[in-house]
């Protein structure tokens, strides 16, 4: 037979702690050694290798941009093209790009916090345009930079869209 | 001060703190962990975890993946209830670490959710592996929870970890781009292209550049804090709170989660050896559950079992008895 019952319970509380609780022993040096190594671990690692999982300098939003700039490109019947295949696509995610992965990302010309000219960018897309898609008579790309508008706010700064032949004109 | 570390460190405590963190970050790991590995493409970095050195066909092989993950699953279970320690402890830890640590090497893009729990999860294993028969010696006696079995040096090098953490963070920011990295407009920026839509917080961020300026001053030096507050206990508190705040903050704003952060922040950064002393003592003058069973039964092994690892109260009594004498106990009144 198997009953269940409740109560309650006063001096047996403390008695219990004393008489069944298990003691700890001082920590051995091993353990000490262990720890301190550990926390060396911590400390040094990060410094020395930036990131190394599961060590990390916490890299996240680290930088200081002071504008960022977003693409667009269009075929010659303006339908959108993907950025990734223009090497224009954004890999920034607030850490360094690339940092505590075991694979680089895909190339790109943007990064975050600056704003190519067009000169740089005509070359770079009019290369990509022969190397990739040479049916592709010309490219529209459209530019458009982010950043301060005055001391309190952010918004569009400027916005460009030009064609870009293989040629680079 | 230097007194009150090393007290701390040279202290045990009941264990309830250092298995609910066990509990907690294996819970996340086995519930969490992705499913696969991603499929990025591109040219290999050269280090980017501990276990870089590994060949590429294993760091790549979809075999290893889930193998670990489903080692890290048998084992998590086998550490959350006690079994094969400190065995179960270190094979957790080293699934849990490879099994990241092959989606790190596979991926162009990584996150930071799991990097603290990952070290943390190795210090308690640390603790299962010092310490493991006198766990074991405390789960026979069914007084596991009564026991002051959590080791100073665990919680101080926990409390360690997740300090130098935060700091780091705060020195890579400094280093990164000085003191004029509190700007605001960075913040701005990052809002505007990662901010959540229809967040209050967003809308007076990007409509106030000082605003944004203060509240990236603010995170700077509650991370820089984080670390300090390990060496000044009196600050744990409002740098514990602080840390919560950032981190609603950046769930709030960017809707990421670091949720496995803010439960390790609030499980190390309050005094909450304290409070669970006198939760415990408490409880067990209120309520105390016997249970009276037949010596030797099924039933008598179960609730050994079920009793030593989960009576976090320690309100639980198994009266065991011979068979045929078993009768309803008395409650036992105080």
């Amino acid at each position: 037979m198997t009953t269940v019952a409740f109560g309650a319970e006063t001096d047996e509380t403390m008695r219990r702690t004393v008489d069944e609780g298990v003691e700890l022993p001082p920590p051995s040096r091993l353990a000490l050694v262990s720890a301190v190594a550990f926390a060396a671990c911590t400390l040094v690692l990060p410094i020395v290798f930036g990131e190394l999982y599961p060590f990390t300098i916490a890299p996240m939003f680290r930088d200081s941009p002071r504008l960022y700039c977003q693409y667009v490109v269009f075929d010659p019947q303006g339908v959108q093209l993907p950025l990734h295949d223009f090497e224009l696509q954004r890999n920034y995610d607030g850490n360094p790009v690339g940092l505590g992965a075991g694979v680089r990302p895909p190339p790109s010309v943007d990064e975050f916090g600056t704003a190519p000219d067009e000169a740089t960018l005509r070359a770079h897309v009019a290369r990509i345009l022969r190397g990739r898609f040479p049916e592709l008579s010309h490219v529209d790309v459209e530019q458009t930079v982010i950043g301060p508008v005055d001391r309190q706010t952010i918004a569009v700064v400027s916005e460009a869209r030009f064609r870009v032949h293989p040629d680079g004109t | 001060m230097e007194r009150e570390l090393r007290h701390e460190i040279a202290s045990a405590y009941r264990p309830h703190i250092g298995q609910f963190v066990v509990w907690g970050l294996l819970l996340h790991a086995i519930v969490f962990m992705r499913d696969r590995v991603p499929a990025s493409e591109g040219a290999r970095n050269h280090l980017a975890t501990i276990f870089s050195f590994l060949p590429e066909e294993i760091l790549t092989s979809p075999l290893v993946f889930p193998v670990f993950r489903w080692l890290l699953v048998a084992a998590g279970i086998l550490w959350a209830l006690q079994l094969l320690v400190p065995l179960s402890s270190w094979v957790s830890v080293f699934a849990y670490t490879l099994t990241v640590a092959i989606a790190f090497e596979n991926s162009s893009h990584i996150d930071h959710a799991r990097h603290l729990a990952n070290l943390v999860l190795f210090v308690h294993a640390m603790w299962y592996h010092f310490h493991a028969s006198d766990i074991r010696m405390a789960l026979a006696r069914r007084a596991f929870w009564l026991s002051r079995i959590y080791p100073g040096w665990v919680h101080s090098l926990s409390l360690f970890c997740i300090g130098i953490y935060h700091s780091n963070a705060a020195l890579s920011k400094l280093v990164q781009s000085g003191i004029d990295w509190p700007n605001g407009l960075s913040l701005q920026l990052w809002v505007h292209l990662m901010g959540r839509e229809h967040s209050l917080a967003n809308t007076l961020i990007l409509s106030s550049r000082t605003t944004a300026a203060l509240l990236q001053w603010a995170v700077l030096v509650v991370e820089a804090s984080a670390l300090v507050a390990v060496f000044v206990p009196r600050l744990r508190i409002p740098v514990g709170v602080a840390l919560l705040g950032v981190y609603a903050g950046i769930a709030e704003s960017f809707g990421f989660s670091f949720v496995l952060n803010a439960f390790l922040v609030a499980a190390f950064y309050f005094p909450w050896m304290g409070v669970i002393d006198r939760a415990c003592v408490s409880a067990e003058r209120r309520l105390v559950i016997t249970f009276a069973v037949a010596r030797g039964s099924r039933l008598e092994r179960f609730l050994d079992f079920v009793v030593s690892r989960f009576d976090v109260l320690g309100l639980a009594r198994i009266s065991s008895q011979p068979e045929r004498d078993t009768l309803p106990s008395k409650a036992s009144s105080g």
